[in-house]
């Protein structure tokens, strides 16, 4: 997929978590639609693509966000990393893998964005924003993970002769 | 092994890039693109939101008219109960105004004339992540809207402004950790500080011991430290906490507003908050003047 229509991508996706998602929360929260996205994308096509789409889409969820820049984009540009350093270890095609994938990493992103938000001030707390945020929001991204993973898998497959070249 | 090595190379970098992002936007040095990205998205931002509120809108009457029917016939006891008692507060309004025009009290205390000034504002965004409670609305410098300026729905207050651009507005809610409100109970006039819990109803904390607290009272702002005027309808105390060996009282306030089905709030453009940091810096730096005789003391407004 070339960089502008991922760049268009993204850009929606945070749009759409911003402004489209807080109208159906469900157990109070609403799915993190930006890292569901790169984390597929991640295990697809690997980090390097991966890491563009954290970059994008971190950086349109910082500008719609009342955080500080960087907040959504560094714990997003960490889970792809990670995330796709598992692309050449699994088979691609399994749906099985990135549904085990998005708890671990919705935990360890959200725990991240946690973590900047205190080190810059916040006063919530930990035990609050497991209980109230972190948790029901792990439940519905890995609910959802499925659905998001095959549109993934199926823009992988129209796109997988355009690699994007840093 | 090289794979690895350019994939660390890149995250590494990256990295750095958005950690100097981060400490530049700390400096409030990079205020022009922050607001870029919601002046170039705000007229999609207005169509999606308006979009899905027509659909939940739909939705919601369908699911609902059993308990509408219900409310319906709960409300209307309820309209009978307070036409009763705006007559009585019409009455009371009648006196007051008597009396403040005797006074010149509306010369002497121009922070009083709240409503005389305000900007309705459409919600079209939320925070994107569910650890912060912020609203994106459609109104900014251009319509008036200032930082740090109220803003109530209805039903009470929702917040204030935290940023602004020409054409959009960041609200912090109350309902934010990071927030915290000057109220009282409107009963007593007990004092207090209510601030924002996650996922939670309201908590007012740092209540006298000696003063009591009714579960069923009403909480109102009280207008100290300036932030917000008072008298805003907060909300409604659900429990109170009272241990002798705190030094103050805590209660649970349900707050008066529903944050989940805002679509429209107001903004207070008529009052001015009072930046406490300022006026005290600058107390800080000034020299002592002279007060000639005669002259009144300032004071703060109430």
């Amino acid at each position: 997929m070339n960089a502008y229509l991922s760049f268009f991508l993204m850009s929606v996706l945070a749009l759409l978590q911003s402004t489209l998602l807080p109208q159906f929360k469900v157990f109070g929260v609403q799915p993190d639609l930006v890292l569901l996205a790169v984390v597929a994308w991640s295990l697809l096509r690997g980090s390097e693509e991966g890491m563009l789409w954290a970059l994008i889409g971190g950086l349109a969820l910082d500008a719609l966000s009342s955080a500080r820049l960087g907040v959504n984009t560094l714990p997003l540009l960490l889970i792809s990393f990670l995330a796709g350093l598992w692309q050449r270890g699994i088979v691609r095609q399994e749906i099985l893998i990135p549904f085990l994938v998005i708890p671990v990493a919705s935990l360890v992103y959200q725990g991240a964005v946690v973590a900047l938000l205190r080190l810059l001030g916040w006063p919530g707390t930990w035990s609050a924003s497991l209980r109230h945020a972190i948790l029901p929001t792990t439940l519905l991204n890995t609910l959802l993970m499925p659905a998001v993973y095959v549109l993934m898998r199926w823009i992988h497959r129209r796109t997988h002769d355009e690699n994007i070249e840093w | 092994m090289s794979g690895l090595r350019s994939r660390a190379l890149l995250f590494g970098t990256l990295s750095i890039l958005i950690v100097i992002g981060l400490i530049l936007d700390e400096l409030d040095a990079l205020g022009p693109l922050e607001g870029l990205a919601l002046q170039l998205t705000m007229p999609v931002q207005r169509l999606v939101r308006g979009a899905t509120d027509r659909i939940v809108g739909a939705s919601q009457f369908l699911s609902d008219q059993r308990d509408l029917i219900e409310r319906n016939q709960q409300l209307e006891s309820l309209v009978d109960q307070l036409m009763i008692e705006n007559v009585r507060l019409k009455e009371f309004q009648a006196q007051n105004e008597d009396l403040r025009a005797k006074l010149e009290f509306s010369e002497t205390h121009p922070e009083y004339v709240l409503r005389a000034a305000e900007v309705r504002g459409q919600v079209v965004g939320s925070e994107p992540n569910n650890l912060l409670a912020v609203l994106i609305i459609d109104v900014g410098k251009r319509q008036g809207v200032a930082k740090g300026m109220p803003v109530i729905s209805e039903s009470g207050l929702v917040g204030h402004i935290l940023a602004v651009g020409a054409n959009w507005s960041k609200v912090l809610l109350i309902i934010d950790p990071s927030s915290s409100v000057a109220a009282m109970t409107q009963s007593e006039r007990a004092p207090g500080v209510v601030s924002g819990r996650l996922g939670q109803d309201l908590q007012m904390e740092y209540i006298p011991q000696q003063d009591r607290v009714t579960v069923g009272d009403v909480v109102l702002t009280s207008g100290m430290g300036g932030r917000y005027p008072p008298n805003l309808v907060v909300g409604q105390i659900i429990e109170s906490v009272q241990r002798d060996v705190d030094a103050f009282q805590e209660a649970t306030v349900r707050p008066s507003v529903s944050f989940g089905k805002l679509e429209t709030v107001l903004v207070l453009t008529g009052y001015q908050p009072l930046d406490v940091e300022g006026v005290l810096q600058g107390e800080a730096t000034a020299e002592p003047a002279a007060t000639p005789a005669g002259t009144p003391a300032a004071t703060s407004p109430p």
